[in-house]
């Protein structure tokens, strides 16, 4: 990743995916102003912030003069003028979130890292954020990690507990493959269900699924509609593995 | 009401009480190749995706359609209701050079959860309604506006718009007939004032997300000064359905006033929240305590918001007999607006509710206006303020004068949508601020002193209250 954080900077000297992002999305606008936040957007997943520098030059690629560009950094909460850890962890804060516990999770955070939102930890791992409704009230509460790169690869981890997040952060900070997959949270006794079978939900940090418990002590099996557990055993046996044992327990 | 299996799709929940849902059957359809031979708009339609739209294409004119989606009677789903087709009709027919169709998925009103998973699920299903609908309206150019945390909805929309490019059902010759029909998908960047329409066209033009005066109206001028229809990504997401099936599918369900289904998401206090699709009409107690499993156990109903966190509080349990349609909502006390049923039990805070709410509204009011830019911090203020224990009984009044304030005062509907909630909590709600104030030392120092038998810590209290 190229340290662009001087001033001066040619529109040359963006990086080339960059420029092409613009020359691919050019036809659908009748202005090159229209472009505008979405090449800023793009150029935060290359960068993790947008500094004076890559505004400057985004400006003069677009021909939109430097203070319009700079108005729109200001206003927009998305793009962000600060360096960040390598992580941002976005967590949301209304009502539904607040309800479900993520001030537990900030303090927890804060009294783990001590930094505050905004600020990058000392490993250069995580930068906290307090995000708007991401629109995922049903799983209270809510959080994206977004990985910084190319793709800015979001992954969505909800009802979280303190001791997830705790988990989920130690298992990025060190680097773990796994750290992002799926976890157990909690299995429960499905209300509403459609039939006489013993219907249950299975909380993960990612989702929550309406299954169906059959047979009883070593014999249990977790079955839902969609042969979803079946793929489940091939691509996350860990997640596999903590449905069955809660399912004995239940 | 027949009820549905549950289906599970990526891990959705979705249980469609509906037995001819629309999008029931298109859950988990991501591809153009599966859209095409499983998309299927009603039972007993014929199955295939892009059909509509060819059937469009080939044999209807733009009045037909605009007739058709008229004689359907659907309501914009994004807050306001307003008829669709009618919306669609007000473009100038023969206005010279480019008109243009926004989607506005801009979903972030707190409690909403709809829009994601159409654009996550099904997009190939917004796709083909999109271009139903600039067929009806003649325009060659859809900008998808999705907000930017949505970073899974934009993929997934990307792909889908990539895939239609490459097999010629979007671009310069659509499906063969000659018409052009480009879609961008476009992305915002943290704003939630971008989902009012005329902030939205602002910030497809690169601006700063202020709205704009109105009239003109967007469908005469809007974005880019051109004639631009704003749709609610789930009213584009009907469409397809209504061509395939005809209105009269459509208005066989629901009310008369308010035609079709509609996808209400429930959050809050519920044992099973989550979101289905639901005749208008359908009691709100059936859908709290059928589909989203009642309320925790021992807990009793104490507020309900129906649609989102911009809408009046509902008091009590008369809540559950609010029929769930525009007119119905109106008249128990609140509004549709986007269907995000928020439950209150009786472990909630009213004052700490409208804390939040009043927070997320002052920090995203865009200060364009005065009213709402200053009253909405001063509700927030004054919440806080009560909360810490410095509450007084005029803080009612005033929170009322700053409402006063506010509504119908401001530029856009933003200042409206934060006060509302604050007002129907203030009037209806009194005894939750009633009960802070009267912790409050502020508070006490006063009563004490206003009763002529000063206590020395009232005093003291009082006199730091005065030099202030």
């Amino acid at each position: 990743m190229p340290e662009l954080h001087a001033k001066n900077i040619e529109p040359a000297e963006l990086p080339a995916k960059l420029t092409d992002f613009v020359k691919g999305i050019a036809s659908q606008y009748p202005n090159t102003k229209a472009m505008l936040i979405p090449t800023l957007i793009e150029a935060q997943k290359y960068y993790g912030h947008v500094s004076d520098g890559v505004a400057m030059a985004i400006g003069r690629l677009l021909k939109v003069p430097y203070g319009e560009v700079e108005a729109v950094i200001d206003f927009y909460t998305m793009i962000l003028q600060k360096p960040t850890g390598e992580y941002i962890v976005g967590l949301c804060d209304t009502w539904n979130c607040e309800w479900g516990g993520a001030a537990a999770l900030k303090e927890h955070f804060i009294a783990k890292y001590g930094k505050g939102v905004g600020e990058i930890t000392d490993d250069g791992k995580f930068t906290l954020l307090m995000v708007e409704c991401l629109c995922d009230c049903h799983n209270p509460p809510s959080l994206q990690f977004l990985q910084r790169g190319e793709h800015f690869t979001p992954t969505w981890s909800n009802n979280l507990t303190v001791e997830l997040f705790d988990a989920i952060l130690d298992d990025l900070a060190a680097g773990r493959a796994d750290a992002l997959r799926e976890r157990f949270v909690r299995m429960e006794r499905k209300q509403n269900a459609p039939d006489d079978r013993n219907w249950v939900w299975l909380v993960t940090t990612r989702n929550q699924y309406p299954c169906v418990l059959e047979g009883s002590g070593d014999a249990m099996k977790v079955i839902d509609g969609f042969g979803k557990f079946g793929d489940l055993k091939n691509d996350n046996p860990a997640l596999h593995a903590e449905i069955a044992a809660a399912a004995k327990e239940l | 009401m027949a009820k549905g299996n549950p289906i599970l799709m990526n891990g959705i929940r979705h249980e469609c009480i509906t037995p001819v849902s629309a999008l029931d059957n298109e859950i988990g359809i991501r591809s153009l190749a599966d859209y095409e031979i499983k998309a299927r708009y009603v039972p007993d339609g014929k199955p295939g995706g892009y059909r509509a739209i060819q059937h469009v294409l080939n044999n209807m004119s733009p009045e037909q359609v605009i007739d058709e989606v008229k004689a359907s009677g659907l309501r914009g789903k994004g807050g306001a209701g307003f008829p669709t087709g009618l919306k669609w009709s007000f473009v100038p027919k023969d206005h010279p050079g480019p008109k243009y169709l926004a989607i506005n998925g801009d979903e972030g009103e707190p409690g909403t959860f709809k829009d994601r998973y159409i654009m996550e699920d099904c997009p190939h299903r917004l796709i083909e309604g999109a271009m139903i609908a600039m067929h009806a309206i003649g325009a060659e150019q859809t900008y998808c506006y999705i907000r930017g945390e949505f970073y899974d909805s934009l993929r997934l929309m990307d792909e889908a718009v990539k895939e239609c490019y490459a097999k010629g059902y979007l671009g310069d010759n659509v499906f063969g007939t000659g018409r052009r029909m480009h879609f961008q998908v476009h992305t915002g960047a943290g704003a939630y004032i971008c989902g009012e329409e005329t902030s939205m066209l602002s910030s497809i033009e690169g601006s700063r997300g202020h709205p704009k005066m109105k009239p003109p109206f967007p469908a005469i001028e809007g974005v880019f000064r051109k004639p631009t229809i704003i749709n609610n990504v789930e009213s584009i997401a009907c469409a397809p359905a209504i061509i395939d099936a005809g209105a009269g599918w459509f208005t066989a369900r629901g009310t008369e006033k308010s035609p079709g289904v509609k996808i209400v998401s429930v959050s809050g206090c519920v044992r099973n929240p989550g979101w289905w699709e639901i005749e208008y009409g359908t009691p709100i107690g059936v859908i709290v305590n059928e589909l989203a499993g009642g309320l925790l156990p021992g807990r009793k109903l104490k507020g309900l918001i129906p649609g989102g966190s911009s809408c009046p509080v509902i008091k009590g349990e008369a809540a559950f007999d609010v029929p769930f349609d525009y007119e119905g909502c109106v008249a128990g006390g609140s509004m549709l607006g986007s269907a995000a049923m928020i439950v209150l039990d009786d472990s909630i805070d009213m004052v700490g509710v409208m804390r939040n709410f009043s927070k997320f509204y002052a920090h995203e009011s865009c200060g364009k206006c005065t009213p709402c830019r200053e009253g909405t911090r001063w509700m927030l203020q004054i919440h806080q303020r009560i909360l810490d224990g410095g509450g007084t009984m005029e803080d009612l009044d005033l929170l009322i004068d700053i409402i006063n304030g506010i509504e119908a005062k401001s530029f856009c509907p933003l200042g409206d949508a934060a006060a509302w909630p604050v007002r129907s909590a203030v009037e209806r709600f009194p005894e939750d601020y009633i009960a802070w104030i009267e912790k409050s030392s502020r508070f006490n120092a006063l009563r004490t002193n206003g009763n002529g038998s000063a206590s020395p810590a009232g005093s003291e209290e009082t006199a730091g209250v005065e030099a202030n």
